[in-house]
C-alpha cells in the first residue's frame, strides 16, 4: 500500500476560509473572534477558532448570538464574495502550481492526486508542510492538508489535520488506530440512513466500518457501499472528478431586507435578479431554455390565512436566451401571475434550466429571429461597461433606482473589496 | 429574369433558363484576397504589458495604497500605490509591508551588527529596532512603486 510506487490523495482545505480572508487584510483581527454572516446578514457562515470556542454555531441566526457578540467583542462581517472569490482563485492557482492533477471541490477545498514521481510518503509529508507554508505566506490563508491513499481517507485525514496535525498536515493510513475514535457519520458518504443500518450490526466507528465484510456491504448498500469500503481500506475507488465545463442550471435568489407587500417592488427585485442571471449565463456563453420564478413568504411570520409559503411558476421560453431584457420580461410576467395581495414576501429567485450554448440556439418558426445580433451586441456592451466601471454602471429601468431599492439586501458590515476595486484597496499608514 | 420562352408545340410555355445565367464565372484572383500581406506577419510579438513586467507572481501580488511620509526618501509618497509580492522572502535591504504590534507599516528591513530593524527613509522618523519582544510579521515585499510625478 505504502512506499514507492503508490498514489496518494491530498485534501487541502482552508481553515475558516471567509474569516481568514478578512484576517489576511486586517491584522486587528488576528487574535480576536471573527464571524462572517450570510447574505442579508442573516446567519453565521464562517467563524474563526476563537468564535467557535465561544460556542457560536455554524448557521446560527445572527440575532441569536447578538448577546455573545457584544459581550466578547466578536468582530462581525457581512459576506464579501468579491474578495472571497478572488482569494479562492489565488489559493487554487497556488495549489495547482504544486500539483497539476487537481479537483476543485468547493470554494475553499481541493483534492490533489500525487503520483509516485512526487516522492515517497515521507517526502510527501515534507512537501505538504512546505506547500502549506507557501499558501500561508502568499495569501495569508491557513490551510490544513490531509494525506492518504484514497479520497475518502484524505477527507478524514484533513479533519484530523485541523485537530491534531503537525503543522496542519496529517497522514492517515488505512486501519490506523485513530479511526477507532471517529464516528461513522464523519465518513464521507455515510448519510443518516446508513448510520442506522450500520448501528444494527454494531458498527459505530470508521475503523469498524473498514472491517465490515464486503458481501454484507454489497448486499446492504450495493456498489456505492463496496466503493466506500474499498476507499476506507486504502484501495482507491474514487478518482478526481473532471471540472464542470457546462452547468446544468443557474440560480439567482436572495432574501429581502424586509418583507415586501407590493407588486412593483417585487418586479423591481426580480428584474435585478434577472439582470444577474443574464450576466451569469453570458459569462459562460449559455442561454436558458426555461426559467422558474419563485417567491417565498416570510417563514417566521407568515400572514397568509392558508399558511402557504412557496409559490412558483415555470416558463418555457419560446427562444432560448441570455438577454437581460427578455429575461426581465418573462420573469416579471411570472411575478404578475404569482402575486397575491396580503402576502408578506421574504425571498424571490429565478432558476434557469435547459441551458444550451448560446451559439446553438434553435430558431422558432413563430418568433422573429432578426435583430438578435443587435441585442447580443447591446448585452456585450453593457457587460463590458459594468466590468470596467463597476457593476450597475448601466442597468434596465425596471430594476428601479439602484440606491433606492428598499427591498435590497443589507450589508451592514462589508469589508473593502481589496483585490477587485481600485478605490477599495488596502491603505497602509507609512 | 432573362429567360427565353420555348414552345414544345402543344401550346404550353416552359421557361428556359439560358446557359449564360447558369454559367457562373469564378473570379480570378491575381493577387491576395485583401490588399497587400503585411511584411511584419512573420514577426508578430505580443505588445508590452506592464502587468507582466511588474508582477512576477500574480497569485501572491496585492496593491496597497500609501498614507504618510516616513518613506519619502525611498520614493514612496502619500497616495502612491505599492506592488506587494507576498510570496517573496524578505531580505535585509528590501522595503517591506510589515505588521508591527497589530498595525501595518512600510519600512526598509535592515540588519545592523546582527540585529534586524525597520528603517524609515525620512530623517524626521526614528529607526525601529526589532528586539525579542516585538510582535512582528512580514506581510509582503514591495517590488515596485506606482507614482504620479506631478503630485510631488
Amino acid at each position: 500500500m505504502t512506499g514507492a510506487g503508490a498514489v496518494y490523495y491530498a485534501l487541502a482545505d482552508a481553515n475558516n476560509f471567509y474569516a481568514s480572508c478578512e484576517r489576511s487584510f486586517n491584522p486587528a483581527l488576528w487574535s480576536v473572534p471573527v464571524i462572517v454572516l450570510s447574505n442579508n446578514d442573516g446567519c453565521v457562515i464562517a467563524r474563526s477558532n476563537e468564535a467557535k470556542a465561544l460556542g457560536i454555531g455554524m448557521g446560527t441566526p445572527y440575532w441569536e448570538v447578538r448577546e455573545v457578540i457584544r459581550k466578547n467583542q466578536v468582530r462581525v462581517y457581512s459576506s464579501n464574495y468579491q474578495l472571497y472569490g478572488d482569494m479562492s482563485e489565488r489559493l487554487m492557482n497556488i495549489l495547482q502550481a504544486h500539483c497539476a492533477d487537481m479537483e476543485v471541490y468547493s470554494i475553499d477545498e481541493a483534492f490533489l492526486k500525487l503520483q509516485p514521481f512526487h516522492g515517497s510518503e515521507a517526502q510527501l509529508m515534507v512537501d505538504m508542510v512546505k506547500l502549506r507554508e507557501t499558501v500561508m505566506r502568499s495569501t495569508g490563508i491557513p490551510v490544513s492538508i490531509g494525506l492518504a491513499p484514497t479520497k475518502t481517507l484524505a477527507k478524514l485525514a484533513n479533519h484530523l489535520a485541523k485537530k491534531e496535525g503537525i503543522q496542519g498536515v496529517y497522514f492517515l493510513s488505512p486501519g490506523a488506530e485513530v479511526l477507532a475514535g471517529i464516528p461513522v457519520e464523519k465518513v464521507w458518504g455515510v448519510a443518516g440512513g446508513y448510520k442506522k443500518r450500520l448501528a444494527k450490526i454494531g458498527v459505530e466507528t470508521a475503523l469498524q466500518l473498514s472491517r465490515v465484510p464486503k458481501e454484507w456491504m454489497q448486499q446492504e448498500f450495493g456498489v456505492v457501499g463496496v466503493r466506500l469500503l474499498k476507499e476506507l481500506q486504502g484501495f482507491p475507488a474514487l478518482g478526481l472528478e473532471p471540472p464542470v465545463t457546462a452547468r446544468k442550471n443557474v440560480m439567482v435568489s436572495r432574501s429581502f431586507r424586509k418583507d415586501v407587500y407590493a407588486l412593483p417592488e417585487l418586479i423591481e427585485a426580480v428584474s435585478v435578479y434577472a439582470t444577474r442571471l443574464g450576466e451569469k449565463l453570458r459569462r459562460y456563453n449559455q442561454a436558458a431554455g426555461q426559467i422558474t420564478v419563485f417567491l417565498m413568504a416570510n417563514p417566521f411570520r407568515n400572514l397568509r390565512p392558508d399558511g402557504r409559503g412557496y409559490f412558483s411558476r415555470t416558463i418555457e421560453l419560446p427562444l432560448a436566451t441570455s438577454h437581460t431584457n427578455e429575461l426581465i420580461t418573462w420573469a416579471s410576467r411570472a411575478v404578475q401571475f404569482l402575486f397575491e395581495a396580503g402576502t408578506n414576501y421574504k425571498k424571490a429567485g429565478i432558476l434557469a434550466e435547459r441551458l444550451r450554448p448560446d451559439n446553438a440556439i434553435q430558431g422558432n418558426l413563430f418568433v422573429p429571429g432578426q435583430g438578435r445580433e443587435k441585442l447580443q451586441a447591446l448585452m456585450q456592451a453593457c457587460d463590458e461597461l459594468n466590468r470596467r466601471m463597476g457593476s450597475n454602471t448601466v442597468y434596465f429601468a425596471s430594476c428601479g433606482h439602484v440606491q433606492k431599492q428598499a427591498w435590497a439586501r443589507r450589508e451592514q458590515w462589508a469589508s473593502p473589496r481589496y483585490t477587485t476595486r481600485w478605490e477599495e484597496i488596502l491603505v497602509v499608514g507609512v | 429574369m432573362n429567360t427565353e420562352q420555348g414552345s414544345n408545340g402543344g401550346g404550353t410555355i416552359v421557361p428556359v433558363i439560358p446557359m449564360s445565367v447558369l454559367d457562373v464565372e469564378l473570379p480570378l484572383y491575381l493577387s491576395v484576397l485583401a490588399g497587400f500581406p503585411s511584411p511584419a506577419d512573420d514577426y508578430l510579438e505580443e505588445r508590452l504589458s506592464l502587468d507582466k513586467y511588474l508582477i512576477k507572481h500574480p497569485d501572491s501580488t496585492f496593491f496597497v495604497k500609501v498614507e504618510g511620509l516616513s518613506m519619502v526618501g525611498a520614493g514612496i509618497y502619500p497616495d502612491d500605490i505599492l506592488i506587494v509580492d507576498r510570496s517573496l522572502e524578505a531580505k535585509p535591504g528590501d522595503v517591506i509591508v510589515a505588521v508591527l504590534d497589530g498595525e501595518f507599516t512600510v519600512k526598509r528591513l535592515v540588519k545592523k551588527s546582527g540585529r534586524y530593524a525597520l528603517q524609515p527613509e525620512n530623517p524626521d522618523y526614528k529607526l525601529i529596532p526589532l528586539d525579542e519582544n516585538a510582535v512582528f510579521t512580514v506581510w509582503g515585499v514591495v517590488t515596485n512603486v506606482i507614482h504620479k510625478p506631478y503630485e510631488l
